[in-house]
């Protein structure tokens, strides 16, 4: 009778099933893997710079705004608009959110919040208890 | 045996592409930029997700340099700038014209396509939050923000729908000083483009917020409506009024005088203009928000309601067939639906 299951066959089975396992583990870690939160800055629609929450700073945006990052918080401390909305809006954080200053092109914005990609952590508000996903106005 | 070794590499190859399928897993991605003087904002859930994102950054770019009057460069400024009295425009200049007459029609002007030289004269954008003195400088002396009775009647002159004509893509002018603005249509018509632009490319979960016109496609990627605010006139923090449950592919769009307004002598000027007297509507609404799945229809209408006020207005709705739901808002903040079916609780 002929031999069906040869060792050679048994080893490449065991080596795909190997790779199966190995690859599933590899991307369940990737989709695991905790992002840290960082604050970007883009002006005039082009990224300025991503800036890491843990480190306090002042950053100057040219020569109308200043944001600040402190204890894991940023806001913006000055602008030469004359709404100041961007000013008067509350500090982001690790939860996610942005500030926008419309007469100066500028947003600060929370990229990588939450610990999964796709899980939204970009509440912009809650209405009785309800979380909304976006302000019509 | 041999049928024991063909189900292992069945199960073998099930478990690979298994695990490619985790290569292909739609991703959730949101981006801000600035286009038509306001700030947008878009989110959406797809396995191009960064692809889709910069698509429709970049076809706002491209319907900026198409709908803007203000800009030099732009299809329309160059329209209003024209030698000839017919003019050949792009599909997406002529699909836009056509909405926006339709709407001058249905409301017999209450919307008005040639509105741009009395918008130029009131200049709201420009006024927002000054003094006759801070808009004017030291010349300004006795002027006043208010633009005079005579400069109202000269603009007043140029208004008047009935004098532009579309047949395909020629656009034709009775007159030289006819003046096209798409301003209460253009955010409407784009954020409808930007949904059939995601749905081509088969996006099938995102919010998008063009300055305050919210559009979705789809329900959110957890498979729920998506709920969206709708903001409180006159609220410095962005207040919330009431909430809407979004159906897929429906959008909210509101209108209010609150958006861009001047004082002067304790009378507030909001940008809300009657296309048939010159001035700011009167109609004792601060706000109407339309819920449909026509964004441009929705963005026109929410005008429409302002300066028709409710009476005039939800006939006019009801005589055209419109199924469009529209929250009313006056000015002491009461908020009531019509064409609701009752669905919303009433206050």
């Amino acid at each position: 009778m002929e031999k069906l299951l040869r060792k050679s066959d048994i080893v490449l089975i065991l080596s795909i099933l190997a790779l199966a396992v190995g690859m599933l583990i590899a991307f369940t870690h990737a989709s695991r893997e905790i992002r840290t939160p960082r604050l970007q800055i883009i002006v005039n629609n082009e990224l300025m710079g991503t800036y890491s929450l843990e480190e306090d700073q002042t950053i100057r945006v040219g020569e109308s705004n200043i944001c600040e990052i402190k204890g894991g918080q940023a806001w913006m401390s000055q602008a030469d608009c004359p709404d100041q909305i961007c000013v008067r809006s509350r500090p982001i954080g690790a939860g996610g959110g942005s500030i926008v200053c419309l007469p100066n092109r500028i947003v600060m914005k929370i990229v990588e919040a939450g610990e999964t990609a796709g899980e939204s952590t970009d509440i912009t508000e809650l209405f009785e208890g309800e979380v909304l996903d976006s302000i019509a106005g | 045996m041999k049928r024991l070794i063909s189900a292992l590499y069945a199960t073998l190859f099930l478990c690979l592409s298994g695990t490619s399928v985790c290569f292909a897993k739609a991703e959730t991605v949101s981006g801000t930029g600035f286009y038509f003087d306001t700030v947008i904002t878009i989110k959406l859930t797809a396995e191009n997700a960064d692809e889709l994102l910069q698509g429709c950054m970049d076809l706002c770019q491209h319907l900026e340099d198409t709908f803007s009057a203000q800009k030099e460069g732009a299809e329309l400024y160059q329209l209003n700038h024209r030698q000839s009295e017919k003019v050949e425009v792009s599909d997406e200049l002529a699909s836009c014209i056509d909405r926006a007459l339709e709407f001058s029609q249905m409301s017999g002007g209450a919307f008005d396509l040639t509105i741009l030289p009395l918008r130029q004269i009131w200049d709201f954008e420009g006024k927002q939050g000054l003094t006759a003195l801070e808009y004017y400088g030291e010349e300004a002396k006795e002027k006043s923000l208010v633009p005079t009775e005579s400069e109202i009647q000269d603009a007043l002159s140029r208004v008047d729908y009935s004098r532009v004509h579309l047949d395909g893509n020629t656009v034709s002018f009775d007159r030289k000083d006819t003046m096209i603005d798409l301003g209460g249509i253009a955010k409407g018509w784009i954020s409808s483009a930007l949904k059939e632009y995601l749905k081509e490319e088969g996006c099938e979960s995102a919010c998008i917020n063009l300055g305050g016109n919210v559009t979705t496609v789809g329900l959110k990627e957890n498979g729920k409506n998506w709920t969206i605010g709708i903001q409180t006139p006159f609220s410095l923090r962005g207040e919330i009024l009431t909430a809407v449950k979004a159906e897929p592919d429906h959008c909210i769009i509101s209108s209010g005088t609150y958006e861009r307004y001047f004082e002067e002598d304790g009378v507030l000027y909001h940008h809300i203009l009657d296309p048939r007297s010159g001035y700011p509507a009167e109609v004792g609404l601060s706000q109407v928000s339309m819920v449909g799945m026509d964004d441009a229809a929705c963005d026109a209408l929410a005008t429409i309601g302002l300066v028709l006020g409710r009476e005039d207005f939800e006939k006019m709705m009801e005589e055209n067939g419109r199924e469009e739901e529209v929250l009313f808002t006056d000015e002491d903040l009461a908020f009531s639906w019509f064409n609701d079916g009752g669905e919303h609780e009433r206050q």
